[in-house]
């Protein structure tokens, strides 16, 4: 079922519309290879040279998928343009109906739906937003009398068919969900409202006795239920519950409201909190007063369960009704119900299919859409289309009546494609240019675009896709395939989404980007040193060019508006560009908010951009920027200028080790029970909730990237290793002491900074007895010794051995 | 009637015995006579109170998120708190010896200084460790106490919960590590939740235990090498060598306390039971007042609570060899609950705060307050002791002699089970006959005889309607909880 609806969607979205083209009023070269693209001219005329692959586009969808849709009383589907242009009358068009109802397959039963009376609201706002309008016509399908909400959510979270002229935009369960209920909300069933209380179930620690905060946490559960309970907890602790609902209230007067409770509770009438049965507690009751008038009125009851006995019940009492649980019947939740449009079977007659098949063999509808073989076996073929350059006007009577008209405009086409045509034919076909410009071509359509929602004050840059003018300069091929196969956006604050693309349109778009922009660009990286990375971390920092007052770093906020993540720049932008970005960016793009920060442009300035990207070169270990914003009361621990020491239980090493986080955004941490090292890794460092939240003690693992679990070294004998004690030098970093056997040592680790990254220096020094250490070979890392695989070495009292570890 | 009419007679020996009008002025309060001072600090220093200890001109902070803080001028209008070490695991307790800071971590007692003086803590020594963590939140590790010999004195938390590592020995132990560090001996077992540890001026090591399974109630009582305090977690370690406390067999649950005390084997009784909800909930840290710094109670010990964010006092006295008293409510209102407490400069008391984890009374998380001492001195029942009979109340101020009169003072008792269950309501709950009240020659002390006396019991002693001798003021509380393990023979 699902199957044949996308089909009817995409076949809608796929073909072109002949009538259009015949109104079109100049059509340029290009312009008109698009025509010929769009207008299917190669599903019947041989267009010759490597053009018939270029020009031919995607398959529309087979007709038998029609068949279950067609409610011949109604006229649906309702392809009267499509029909119109390939000439038929209105009759024709009905007899097609009658036939494509004759190809069979089973109607899908059509349900009532109950959805959240805001999804509608909320669909209309999501339509807006991710400007759905750029590719559909604000009225174009009459979905209500074709589907349901299950089918139409299902549709719109995950179509069957990808890559065509309107790309699908991600959306998540519940947003498909509200963007279906608005496209059907013809169906909505006035006055129907389902009893009972909605509600949400969340899984998580309750520390304490408060009401967590639940707000971007994903409800574990939700539904409708008819008593407020712990009924619909899954779980014996560590949950809160949220119900919600229109309490139809029966009388004007005093109620009283209570919650008995454990642990805590709460009750809001009209958004104001009337029972507070707050704590963390064996079963008590509380109660409140309210003052309400006859009619609706919203409730909200929550709960939190920690641990031991859980228990909630909620009562009311007023003008002559004795104090009772509140019943679901005297509730409603604000579900509301679409009640789709039953269908109407179509009794074919025998003579309206014949006819009908008669009018899709003339307008060769087999030439686009799949028709089982037979369909046409009693009717004369028609005459065979001939190749585009013999054509001649007035040559015999094409299906599509403006087809001549077309020929006409086009002329006789070239043997292949320029690549920049391909180029621009991709983009129109693949519906790119229907929400970016490139070239001055294409964008949102003004009363699109003036829907849009603004989340940082980035003027035009900060609301619309980017313009894809040079894109093929700007982007390195990679990072460009990555963009169009995944639909990868880089721009947070823009609130529309790319659509993913697939592999092969990744790969061609990469290929024909950069041919066409920027086939003469040499790019060089700047050669790495670690005073340059350092000297651009300066510049990037308050104090120096103050990148950060407006663009967050790996993750981190900035100072003011939320700009584009530095951190992402490196593997991005390619270096030319992103030197000449950083010196004259309105050269680049007029009117952009990226300011000029270099005014001379001189041999230094282009040194300081240099240094910029080569800082941006170590990726997860960019050291952060003086300025990036480090949220004091969040409990992710940002090393930025001396290292963070965090004492943790970590898991899978031992429940007494020390976390090191460093500034070059390279980490390690200890085992103390057996001192060893235990982990090295990149980026982010560590969220200290595990250890700094309740009463904590949860196991930690890293953040960031990068992670090995470390085989340290063994010494010789293996006697057992006690911890001395620790010190710390003065940029803060822990030196562990350690004694075996009658050997003592101190073991030290760095980061430093290297080309692409960042590698670990660690110095373990012999401090009495001799020390015989061997390192295991490992397999994701290198353990070196001057240049060498660490292997066995052996130190006597004040002697050193310094580890470099690569990974 | 004849009984009362006889009490009337014994207890009004100068004046008539028409009870004088309360006076309708507005009542002082605990604040009359003690301060709240909060401590001012930034918002992104977390003083969630570990240890506190005063060390050269700066008052030095060890936190539970692993940290030290220095802070200067902690006093003054304007503290200023620099970080002075991270990266400990999560340390409860700090000192100072010879110019080393002393801590408790989870794993490790450790000692710490600042060798350059560059404000940062460079020299971190491990004195002892070897006693192993399962992995378990609430394997807290409290201390160090000094005891009179220079040993250092931990407790260690037992858990709740999941081991990821495995169980662990030693839960619910206090352990001593000798002044010279290298090792330890497990040294007491049965603890539940001892989140208070400190020294008596006599250098005996005391802990606080928070009621719970295995503790009926909340508790006072001093460590001594070879007692089982009642909780069965840890027992199984009596079995390893190093253990200097006998095995006590199975711990059967539902002993009455005076036969929990009788038949299981070195079963300690607490000097103070601190009755729950009436004297707070968890206690925490308490010192003694050994300077008089709160001067009507010197030589009495102040305790903090966890969760009720109340300092209240305790009494001691040594009876039949051991030692046993009441406790008393002092001061209500802190912002948050109280781990660790310490004397300031004269008059005052350091509060350390912190309530994560398991909430509190007032409306902060964690923090620094003290207690100031407004140098006025409130009219209270001063102390309880023992006396053979029955009871000796002492009074702050000479107090009305007309006012003692038969329900002026009110006694009840009660007992409770030693069981698994969490904590124990009151059990066995009487109402005592005050067969006799004798007023000293002062005024300052009132001797209570008690009929039906029972020794294992906590005895709530009420004297709502005792007054002053002067303006025939009202007690600033009244009321005491005196734990009677063993009486008097004089």
């Amino acid at each position: 079922m699902r199957v044949s609806l996308c089909l009817l969607l995409l076949a809608l979205a796929a073909c072109g519309d002949p009538k259009q083209v015949a109104t079109t009023p100049h059509v340029a070269a290009d312009v008109g290879l698009l025509t010929v693209h769009q207008a299917h001219c190669a599903s019947c005329h041989a267009l010759g040279g490597g053009l018939d692959a270029e020009l031919r586009g995607d398959a529309a969808a087979p007709l038998a998928s029609f068949a279950t849709k067609v409610d011949a009383a109604a006229g649906l589907p309702d392809l009267s343009s499509h029909f119109s242009g390939f000439g038929m009358s209105t009759e024709d068009a009905s007899d097609l109906r009658m036939w494509l109802a004759s190809l069979g397959g089973e109607r899908p039963s059509r349900n009532a739906a109950e959805i959240s009376g805001g999804a509608i609201p909320r669909g209309e706002q999501l339509v807006r937003e991710l400007a759905c309008g750029a590719c559909h016509a604000p009225a174009e399908l009459e979905l209500s009398a074709v589907t349901d909400h299950a089918q139409l959510t299902a549709f719109l979270a995950k179509p069957e068919r990808a890559s065509v002229a309107v790309p699908h935009v991600p959306l998540t369960g519940s947003e498909a969900s509200a963007v279906a209920a608005w496209l059907l909300r013809e169906q909505l069933q006035e006055g129907a409202r389902a009893g009972g209380f909605g509600y949400e179930y969340y899984e998580l620690k309750i520390p304490n006795g408060d009401w967590p905060d639940v707000t971007g946490l994903k409800p574990k559960a939700r539904g409708v239920t008819d008593k407020i309970g712990t009924a619909v907890a899954t779980r014996k602790a560590n949950y809160a519950l949220q119900f919600d609902a229109t309490l139809e209230v029966p009388a004007d007067g005093e109620w009283r409201f209570a919650t008995r409770s454990d642990d805590g509770s709460w009750l809001w009438i009209d958004g104001d909190l009337v029972v507070d049965n707050a704590g963390m507690k064996p079963a008590a009751r509380k109660d409140g007063r309210v003052s309400l008038s006859k009619g609706p009125h919203q409730l909200r009851v929550a709960y939190t369960q920690g641990g031991g006995g859980a228990e909630l019940k909620v009562l009311w009492a007023g003008p002559s009704l004795a104090e009772q649980e509140l019943p679901g019947t005297s509730a409603s939740t604000s579900v509301v119900r679409l009640v789709p449009k039953s269908v109407v079977a179509s009794a074919p007659t025998e003579g309206a299919v014949a006819r009908g098949r008669a009018v899709a063999r003339a307008a060769r509808c087999d030439a686009c859409h799949q028709v089982r073989e037979d369909e046409f076996e009693q009717l004369p073929a028609p005459l065979a289309a001939k190749a585009w350059n013999e054509l001649k006007l007035g040559d015999g009577k094409c299906a599509v009546p403006a087809g001549p008209t077309v020929f006409e405009e086009v002329g006789a086409l070239p043997p292949q494609l320029a690549l920049a045509t391909r180029l621009k034919i991709a983009l129109k076909a693949d519906g790119c240019l229907s929400c970016h410009v490139r070239d001055g071509e294409g964008g949102l359509p003004p009363a699109v675009r003036k829907h849009l929602r603004e989340v940082e004050d980035l003027g035009e840059e900060g609301l619309v896709p980017p313009d894809l003018s040079m894109v093929g300069r700007r982007l390195r091929p990679e990072w460009l395939e990555r963009v169009v196969r995944e639909g990868h956006k880089s721009r947070d604050y823009v609130v529309m989404r790319m659509p993913p693309y697939g592999d092969a349109k990744a790969k061609q778009y990469a290929e024909l980007f950069g041919a066409v922009d920027a086939a003469d660009v040499v790019d060089n990286e700047p050669p790495f040193s670690a005073e340059a990375a350092a000297h651009g971390r300066t510049l990037a920092g308050i104090g120096g060019r103050n990148c950060i007052s407006c663009h967050t770093m790996s993750g981190r906020d900035s100072l003011g508006p939320q700009g584009m993540d530095l951190a992402l720049q490196h593997q991005r932008l390619r270096p030319g560009w992103f030197r000449d970005w950083l010196l004259k960016p309105s050269s680049l793009r007029p009117n952009t908010r990226m300011p000029s920060l270099w005014l001379g442009g001189g041999e230094q300035d282009a040194k300081d951009a240099d240094a910029i990207r080569t800082w941006l070169s170590l990726g997860e270990a960019a050291p952060l920027p003086k300025g990036v914003v480090v949220d004091a009361k969040s409990m992710v621990l940002v090393p930025v200028d001396r290292p963070i020491l965090h004492g943790a239980f970590l898991k899978g090493v031992s429940a007494r080790c020390l976390a090191v986080g460093t500034p070059a955004r390279t980490h390690f941490a200890f085992d103390l029970v057996k001192p060893r090292l235990a982990w090295i890794w990149r980026g982010d460092f560590l969220d200290a909730t595990g250890t700094w939240h309740g009463r904590a003690g949860k196991l930690v693992e890293p953040l960031g990237k990068d992670w090995q679990v470390i085989d340290d070294f063994t010494i010789e004998g293996e006697p057992k290793r006690r911890l001395l004690g620790q010190r710390r030098t003065d940029e803060g970093y822990p030196v562990v002491r350690v004694a075996c056997g009658d050997v003592r040592y101190e073991d030290q680790l760095t980061a430093r900074l290297a080309a692409n990254g960042s590698e670990l220096v660690r110095t373990i020094r012999c401090e009495a007895g001799t020390l015989v250490l061997r390192f295991p070979t490992a397999s994701s890392y290198r353990t070196l010794v001057q240049d060498k695989p660490a292997a066995q070495h052996t130190l006597t009292a004040g002697q050193s051995l310094e580890v470099i570890y690569q990974w | 009637m004849v009984m009362l009419l006889a009490l009337t007679l014994l207890i009004t020996p100068q004046e008539p015995a028409s009870p004088a009008p309360v006076p309708k002025q507005p009542l002082p309060d605990e604040s009359t006579y003690v301060e709240i001072v909060d401590v001012p600090l930034p918002e992104h220093v977390v003083l969630e109170v570990g240890g506190m200890v005063q060390f050269g001109t700066s008052m030095f902070v060890a936190t539970r998120r692993g940290e030290v803080w220095r802070i200067e001028d902690a006093a003054g209008d304007k503290p200023k708190p620099t970080l002075w070490a991270e990266g400990l695991m999560e340390p409860l307790g700090l000192i100072e010896r010879d110019g080393w800071l002393y801590c408790a971590q989870r794993g490790e007692l450790s000692r710490m200084r600042d060798t350059n003086d560059d404000g940062r803590m460079d020299e971190l020594e491990t004195v002892a460790d070897g006693w192993p963590i399962s992995g378990n939140y609430h394997e807290y590790c409290f201390g160090p106490a000094v005891a009179g010999d220079g040993s250092f004195w931990l407790t260690l938390n037992k858990p709740f919960g999941g081991e990821p590592f495995g169980r662990a020995p030693w839960r619910g132990w206090a352990i001593r590590i000798p002044a010279e560090g290298g090792s330890f001996e497990p040294v007491c077992a049965g603890l539940r939740s001892p989140c208070g540890v400190g020294t008596a001026p006599d250098g005996v090591v005391w802990y606080t235990d928070n009621q719970g399974e295995w503790c009926a109630n909340s508790k006072f009582t001093p460590l001594e090498v070879g007692d089982f305090h009642g909780h069965p977690w840890g027992i199984e370690s009596c079995k390893l060598p190093e253990s200097q406390v006998e095995y006590p067999g199975e711990v059967p649950s539902g002993l009455r306390m005076a036969e929990a005390a009788k038949t299981i084997p070195n079963f300690r009784l607490p000097a103070v039971w601190i009755p729950y909800d009436k004297c707070g909930r968890s206690p925490g840290d308490f010192v003694w007042d050994t300077e008089g710094n709160f001067p009507p109670f010197k030589g009495q010990v102040f305790c903090g609570d966890q969760y009720s964010s109340e300092v209240f006092r305790m009494s001691l006295e040594k009876v039949g060899g051991r030692w046993q008293g009441a406790c008393y409510p002092f001061r209500r209102g802190l912002k948050s609950g109280i781990t660790r407490v310490m004397w300031g400069d004269q008059g005052t008391m350091w509060c350390g705060l912190t309530n994560r984890g398991w909430g509190s009374l007032g409306g902060s998380t964690q923090g620094l307050q003290r207690l100031v001492w407004r140098g006025v001195t409130p009219f209270e029942l001063q102390e309880i002791t023992a006396t053979k009979n029955g009871f000796r109340l002492a009074f702050t101020q000479p107090i009305f002699a007309g006012s003692v009169v038969g329900p002026s003072i009110e006694v009840t008792s009660w007992t409770y089970d030693h069981h698994e269950p969490y904590g124990c309501p009151p059990r066995d709950t009487r109402k005592h006959a005050v067969t006799g009240a004798g007023v000293s020659a002062g005024g300052m002390h009132v001797d209570l005889e008690v009929a039906d006396l029972e020794l294992c019991r906590v005895y709530e002693i009420r004297c709502d309607g005792v007054l002053a001798a002067s303006a025939k003021a009202t007690l600033l509380h009244g009321v005491g909880w005196y734990t009677r393990n063993a009486a008097p023979e004089e």
